[in-house]
């Protein structure tokens, strides 16, 4: 079940009810209880295997925890990421890499058959295996004590808010959290409600909507070419923001009113003046989780700045490889790395160069400026993430130059629609300017009683009266990861 | 506790009072679904937007005496080409009450009868909200009140005629006729859309279960509404043989086959290339239809 259903709402509402009535000692128990049945929800079948993963890193804590050998922690630290790694690559990479051996096989001569699996992809196993091995890798570096109650271990895995999609919690953060030594607290749930109204919105109202006019460009079989396919490929950026941040939010409004703070996992900015701003802004929780986990031991390894660089490039390559089972995905990953790459290398100087022309870090048109020069690349990459292949990537982009028609709507998608799209994100705009680095419960709690009011009412009629019709329903995107 | 149940219901009232006001006055005033999502009657005219916007039922009340007024239940070709779906929605909705001389229109063309894949058509039916109504003849309908999204409704009609340029003055009539007249010389032209259409001998035999269906409550007329010579040739060439098809079903089940697409009447359409009658000529066809009906009848 989605945030965004019936059957959501009332399980939660379930969820609270009892969770409030129940002594503090059976808080854990309820809510593993209550995440085994949203997941269970989802696919019944895959149920033992989110048990299996959390017996597998409980055991290998507690065993890192316990041994003082050097050898003997190695050892239970390469077997938790080896099994973890090993059933994320069976489902997720397995087809993948089988039908890529295959055409490289052939390409040399050898008659290899591909062999293929059925298995759907379970849900929320990349989030919730890099969670798990973020915990057991923390043990190892002794920045943790492994956790010692299997029950809230257990939780700490299948927390249902951010289990299917993050944001990826670290154990030293979200551990000490599920003592949940918590009573109901009025404040506390309107903060949290104030997040889930504000991803509601970012859903349903605008990512949503900016999916009718992808899902028209991205389909190749339309033909739409020039401007409207570049539009297109700027408006999937947005999209995947949209739906990806109001995801998150919705899962920190669930657990604020839960009494578990988790990490904030998208900045404000729909629009970013660089690679390192994007970076520092989008998925945080897995950007910072490649950062500590891949990135760093892969540059420490090297001698100089260029070892970084390249260390930088692989751990994007991976991260374009976590998103999915593609070429497209990891020349989306790739090609990010490469403008990381530029960006650290060209930073000094293009500072100096804003400020040769009287351009300070606080100046708007230095931001608009750097803004114009980074989407285009943006752009780019999004062809890559976003459609079916490789090829139907370069198709895109190689329609996208075709200016021969300027006809700015897509094939159902009228103009008018298109002028919906462009006032709802000037509005969304125009907000997040107002919130700047704060959270929507931190920016509303500033706010007198009328302001708060007057939100609610405005966002709530948004949500009812624009939302989309039944026809376009629209899960959310990274349920797909 | 307590207080947040209080603000909650406080909240509650603040924003379903104007919601449900609002959502009244536009889909009431605007939406073109909603008058055919009320009531049961005894005549109905079937069929996707040409049907819609072509077919005055209060002319045919007019020209025939009828006590009661036929109810135009056509919606467009996402919604209502002959299926499962559309079926089930008129069984609902027809009365029955086997009044004399009564009939029924059934309006058909190509597209009614074919499966149509583009992005946001392929399957679109199985989403439509009209047919998850637990009601659609509950008078006012207030689960759809609530459901359908009416801003956007009020949005689009406010928008067209800036983007097109293209004068029009939308008039919703509780009989469902959705009459549409445009200032002269102006069209609405539809954006570019791909699409592939193929046969469905599954939307045929939905068509002749719908015959039967109201065959048992009056008297039905297969009907093919005027279109302009491009899209006249655009449908023969997506299903040549449809003509021959209607009058082998029209024999089969002793039904009268109206075909105007294929005869030289000069009528006014509101979109470019020709699809949907003005307001103006619509009105022309339904007199030339009760006119063929009732020398149809009497010679019966």
């Amino acid at each position: 079940m989605t945030f965004i259903s019936v059957e959501f709402l009332l399980f939660i509402v379930g969820c609270l009810a009892v969770y409030f009535a129940i002594p503090t000692q059976w808080k854990w128990l309820w809510l593993l209880v209550c995440s085994y049945i949203f997941y269970g929800y989802h696919n019944l079948l895959y149920v033992p295997l989110l048990l299996f993963s959390t017996i597998l890193d409980y055991q290998a804590g507690i065993k890192i925890g316990n041994s003082a050998k050097p050898g003997s922690r190695k050892l239970w630290l390469g077997i938790s990421i080896f099994i973890n790694l090993a059933v994320l690559v069976f489902f997720k990479y397995f087809n993948f890499l089988s039908s890529e051996f295959q055409s490289l096989a052939q390409f040399f001569g050898a008659p290899v058959s591909s062999f293929q699996h059925n298995y759907m992809l379970p849900l929320g196993i990349s989030f919730y295996t890099f969670q798990t091995l973020g915990y057991s890798i923390d043990v190892y570096r002794k920045y943790i004590k492994p956790e010692r109650h299997f029950g809230r271990y257990a939780l700490y895995v299948s927390f249902f808010p951010q289990l299917v999609a993050g944001p990826i919690e670290r154990g030293k953060k979200l551990l000490p959290q599920l003592r949940l030594d918590v009573s109901f607290d009025y404040q506390r749930t309107v903060e949290g409600l104030q997040l889930i109204l504000w991803g509601l919105f970012k859903k349903v109202v605008i990512a949503d909507r900016l999916g009718l006019y992808v899902n028209e460009i991205f389909n190749l079989s339309q033909g739409h070419k020039g401007p409207a396919v570049i539009i297109g490929a700027f408006l999937f950026g947005l999209q995947i923001l949209f739906d990806f941040a109001a995801y998150s939010e919705m899962a920190i409004g669930l657990a604020r009113i839960l009494g578990v703070r988790l990490s904030k996992n998208f900045g404000n900015a729909s629009f970013f003046t660089s690679p390192i701003h994007m970076w520092s802004q989008w998925h945080i929780t897995l950007t910072s989780w490649f950062r500590d986990y891949v990135y760093f031991p892969l540059s420490k390894s090297g001698k100089n700045k260029w070892s970084a660089h390249l260390a930088l490039f692989i751990t994007f390559l991976i991260t374009g490889l976590w998103h999915g089972a593609s070429w497209g995905f990891v020349i989306w990953g790739g090609l990010h790395g490469l403008y990381l790459v530029f960006d650290h290398i060209t930073v000094t100087r293009r500072n100096e160069l804003y400020n040769s022309l009287g351009l300070d870090k606080s100046s708007s048109t230095r931001h608009l400026m750097g803004i114009l020069a980074f989407l285009p690349f943006n752009i780019i990459s999004g062809f890559f993430f976003r459609a079916g292949s490789v090829s139907d990537a370069m198709t895109l982009i190689g329609r996208s130059l075709d200016w021969s028609s300027v006809y700015l709507g897509a094939g159902r998608v009228g103009n008018n629609e298109v002028l919906l799209i462009i006032l709802l994100l000037i509005a969304t705009e125009f907000l997040n300017k107002q919130l700047g680095k704060r959270q929507i419960h931190e920016y509303l709690g500033q706010k007198p009683t009328s302001v708060r009011w007057l939100f609610y009412f405005l966002v709530t009629q948004a949500i009812l009266l624009l939302r989309l019709s039944d026809i376009e329903k629209s899960p959310f995107i990274y349920f797909e990861f | 506790m307590k207080k947040l149940i209080r603000k909650g219901l406080l909240f509650a009232v603040i924003i379903m009072v104007p919601y449900a006001a609002l959502q009244r006055y536009v889909i009431t005033h605007h939406d073109h679904n909603y008058p055919k999502l009320t009531g049961q009657h005894q005549a109905l005219i079937t069929g996707l937007s040409r049907e819609k916007r072509g077919i005055s039922p209060d002319i045919l009340q007019e020209e025939f005496g009828m006590s009661y007024t036929p109810q135009n239940l056509a919606f467009n070709s996402a919604t209502s080409p002959y299926g499962p779906y559309y079926y089930s929605f008129l069984e609902r909705k027809y009365l029955d009450t086997r009044a004399p001389d009564n009939f029924h229109l059934i309006g058909v063309s190509p597209v009614s009868v074919m499966n149509i894949r583009d992005s946001l058509m392929d399957g679109r039916e199985s989403f439509d909200l009209i047919y998850k109504l637990h009601s659609v003849t509950d008078e006012p309908n207030l689960e759809y009140l609530l459901r359908k999204p009416a801003l956007k409704v009020l949005y689009k009609e406010a928008t067209d005629s800036f983007f097109r340029r293209a004068k029009r003055e939308v008039h919703v009539h509780d009989n469902g006729w959705v009459e549409i007249n445009m200032a002269q010389g102006h069209h609405r032209t539809q954006g570019p859309v791909s699409r592939s259409y193929s046969v469905s001998a599954r939307r045929i035999r939905y068509l002749q279960k719908t015959i039967d269906m109201l065959s048992k409550t009056g008297r039905v007329f297969l009907i093919r509404m005027p279109v302009s010579h491009d899209v006249l040739q655009f449908e023969e060439g997506i299903y040549p043989g449809f003509d021959r098809a209607m009058h082998q079903i029209a024999s089969e089940k002793s039904t009268p086959y109206l075909n105007y697409a294929t005869r030289n009447l000069s009528y006014e359409f509101s979109d470019k290339p020709g699809h949907h009658l003005t307001g103006k000529s619509a009105k022309e066809f339904t007199h030339l239809l009760s006119k063929d009906i009732r020398a149809f009848l009497s010679d019966r």
